[in-house]
This record gives C-alpha cells, structure tokens and sequence, in this order.
C-alpha cells in the first residue's frame, strides 16, 4: 500500500475502522489483524469505487464486510476449541477506552447479533436510514424499526450492566 | 441524569485521546502461519492414516493365505510413513523467525520440490514395486501360468504396458489427493505471496 494511499484514504477515516473493527474482537491482536486487513481491502478495492457514493460509505462498507468475513473465518478456526470462562460476570473488558460508559455501551454491543452491531454502529456513527440501507443492502424503512428494537436491547443490557 | 446510548458513542470517543492507531506491518503474519500449521496438522494426519491402512492390508492379504505378499505391502507403506516423516521434518528446518514473505516462499517452493519428488516416485516407484506385487499374488495361478506360457516378446509388452498404465495411475491419484486436500491451503500461500509481491511493487 502507497504511503500516499495511506494518508489520503486511509488515516482520516481510520476512527472508522477503529470503531468498526473494536466492535468485532475482543482481544489487541485480533483487532490488529481486522484493522490491517480493512486497510489492505481498501487499498485492493479502490479501483472498485466508482464515486457513486462518498468514501466513507465505501469504508463503512468495507470494514464490516471484512470484519464479518473474518468473523466467520475465526469461528470456524474456534469452533473445537474450549472456551475460557468469564471471570467479569459477562463483561469482557478488553477495550482500551478510557470513558467507562463508552467501554460498556462497546460490551453491550458485541452481545448483539452480527447484523444488529453493523446497524447501530452505522447509526451511532450519524449515517442518514438512507445511507445505512446503502451499506447494508437493505430497505431504508425497516432499518428505522430495527434501530429502535436494538436501542431497546442495548438500554435493557445496560441498566442491567450486562449478562 | 441518565445518558443516552448516542450521547455516550460522541461524548465518549471525543474525551478519549489514547485512541491510538494501529501501525499496519506484519499484515499477513498470523494468517500464514494459520495456512502453514494447516498444512502441518494435515499432512501429520494424511501420514498417520498409513500406518492403519498397512495393518488393514497385512490382515486381508493373511487372510487371503497371502502372507509373504501382507508383509510385502505393509513394509512398502511403512516405508512410505517414514519417508513422509522424514520430508516433513525437512519443512519444519526452515527458520520461522525469517520475514513472512521469504518463510512463505521458501516454504511454498520446498512444498513444490517434494510434491515433485512423489510425483517422480509415483511414476516409478509404483511400477516398480507393484508388479513384484502382481507376481506374487498370481503366483501358481491359471494366469500366471499362461503368463510364463508366451513369448518373451509378449511378456515385455504385457510388463511393460501394465507398468505404465501403473505408473500413470500412480501419479493421477497421487495430484488428485493432494489437490484434494491440500489445493485451497496452497493456493491460499500462493494468493498471499501474489499480494504481498504486489505490495512491494508500489
């Protein structure tokens, strides 16, 4: 990847990724590897970006694409193996933020579905119903209804402080 | 007052300032190394599965009061586990503390010089071991006794054309198992190698 690349198209939506791809792992290395891999996707795919939309629509698109493909990936890789048991009562603190709030609503949000994650986080991330349909490959008037059932889920996880 | 989950999302990610980016290197580390002990675990597995196949063959050919040639086929495949064995401590020598890219071709192209190297064996090996085998199993038999009936001219050609359709067959089963289970992990090396290559172009 040109380091050109790499200042332009990458590094001023790189909170993009970051925050895309912390919501998917749940340890450093992981996240490391999710955030490289975006990079590098992005890097291969931009002859595919025909400037229909902006390209942070396109890095939105991307980083979930390759963080649910990798996701798949690892949970075929873990399937035989044991997991370890929580120790936090169901929160898993491996987020490196500093707002306490913050490092809740990130635990609640990887206790919601796949589908259910990319969604709200388009949605935390200000993206118009139209943009997130875009995204996603969905119709604009369900995701209004989806987003309120998993703001509900995300409140009842949080009040409850997670399980 | 109780704060919403969008309020959190923007208030929490603009007071964080250890929000530090990653450095993108060592991109495909973790992923070949997956792809290599893939390949490792598998081929440890593929070789083991030899040593019931020998018992299993040493047992029938007993049963079939065939027992010089049971132990005839059995060492034969034994012999093949432990020269497995051997060409895969030869892949493990390599030094896995080398850069990514240079432990990935060096291990692709060791890959290539010993599947090459059974291709060369099949073609031979087969016939060669094999048709003792033949002899020993139709041996006193209506047909081998035809056999020794023809022509020496005629005995070549038999010889000769079932070796070679041996030999051929060695070497089609022997791509076909190993494009069957190794194909997508060496075509996943082949695709990192491609990338990376492509990367250093730029």
């Amino acid at each position: 990847m040109s380091k050109d690349f790499y200042t332009q198209f990458v590094l001023p939506y790189a909170g993009i990724i970051i925050k895309i791809c912390r919501a998917y792992t749940d340890n450093e290395e992981d996240f490391q590897d999710y955030y490289q891999e975006v990079c590098l996707q992005l890097w291969k795919s931009r002859e595919n970006f025909k400037g229909d939309s902006k390209w942070s629509t396109w890095v939105y698109r991307i980083s979930l694409n390759v963080s649910l493909s990798l996701l798949k990936k690892d949970k075929k890789v873990h399937k035989n193996s044991v997991e370890l048991p929580n120790l936090d009562n169901g929160v898993q603190d491996s987020n490196p933020f500093n707002d306490e709030s913050l490092k809740l609503l990130y635990i609640a949000i990887k206790k919601l579905s796949e589908l259910d994650r990319a969604i709200i986080l388009l949605y935390l991330e200000e993206n118009s119903y139209q943009e997130i349909a875009e995204i996603m490959g969905l119709l604009p008037n369900n995701i209004g209804v989806k987003i309120t059932r998993i703001k509900k889920k995300l409140k009842t996880l949080l009040d409850g402080k997670i399980y | 007052m109780e704060r919403s989950i969008e309020n959190i999302w923007k208030e929490g990610f603009e007071s964080d300032k250890s929000f530090e980016l990653p450095l993108v290197k060592d991109l495909y580390t973790r992923k070949s190394k997956l792809i290599i002990d893939k390949i490792k675990s598998t081929s440890k597995w593929d070789n083991l599965s030899l040593i019931p196949m020998a018992i299993f063959l040493f047992g029938l050919f007993t049963f079939l009061s065939k027992v010089i040639l049971g132990i005839y086929v059995a060492a034969l495949i034994l012999l093949l586990f432990f020269l497995n064995k051997r060409m895969m401590k030869k892949l493990d020598q390599f030094d896995a503390g080398s850069n990514t890219y240079q432990y990935l071709t060096t291990y692709y192209t060791q890959l290539k010089i010993i599947q090459k190297f059974y291709i060369k064996l099949m073609a031979i090996g087969i016939p060669v071991f094999i048709i003792p085998a033949y002899w020993m199993y139709f041996l006193e038999t209506p047909m081998m006794i035809d056999f020794m009936g023809l022509g020496i001219y005629f005995q070549i050609i038999i010889v000769a054309v079932t070796a070679s359709l041996l030999s051929g067959l060695g070497v089609l089963c022997y791509k076909l198992s190993t494009h069957l289970v190794y194909g997508k992990l060496t075509t996943r090396i082949e695709e990192i190698i491609n990338d990376m290559e492509e990367l250093m172009k730029i």
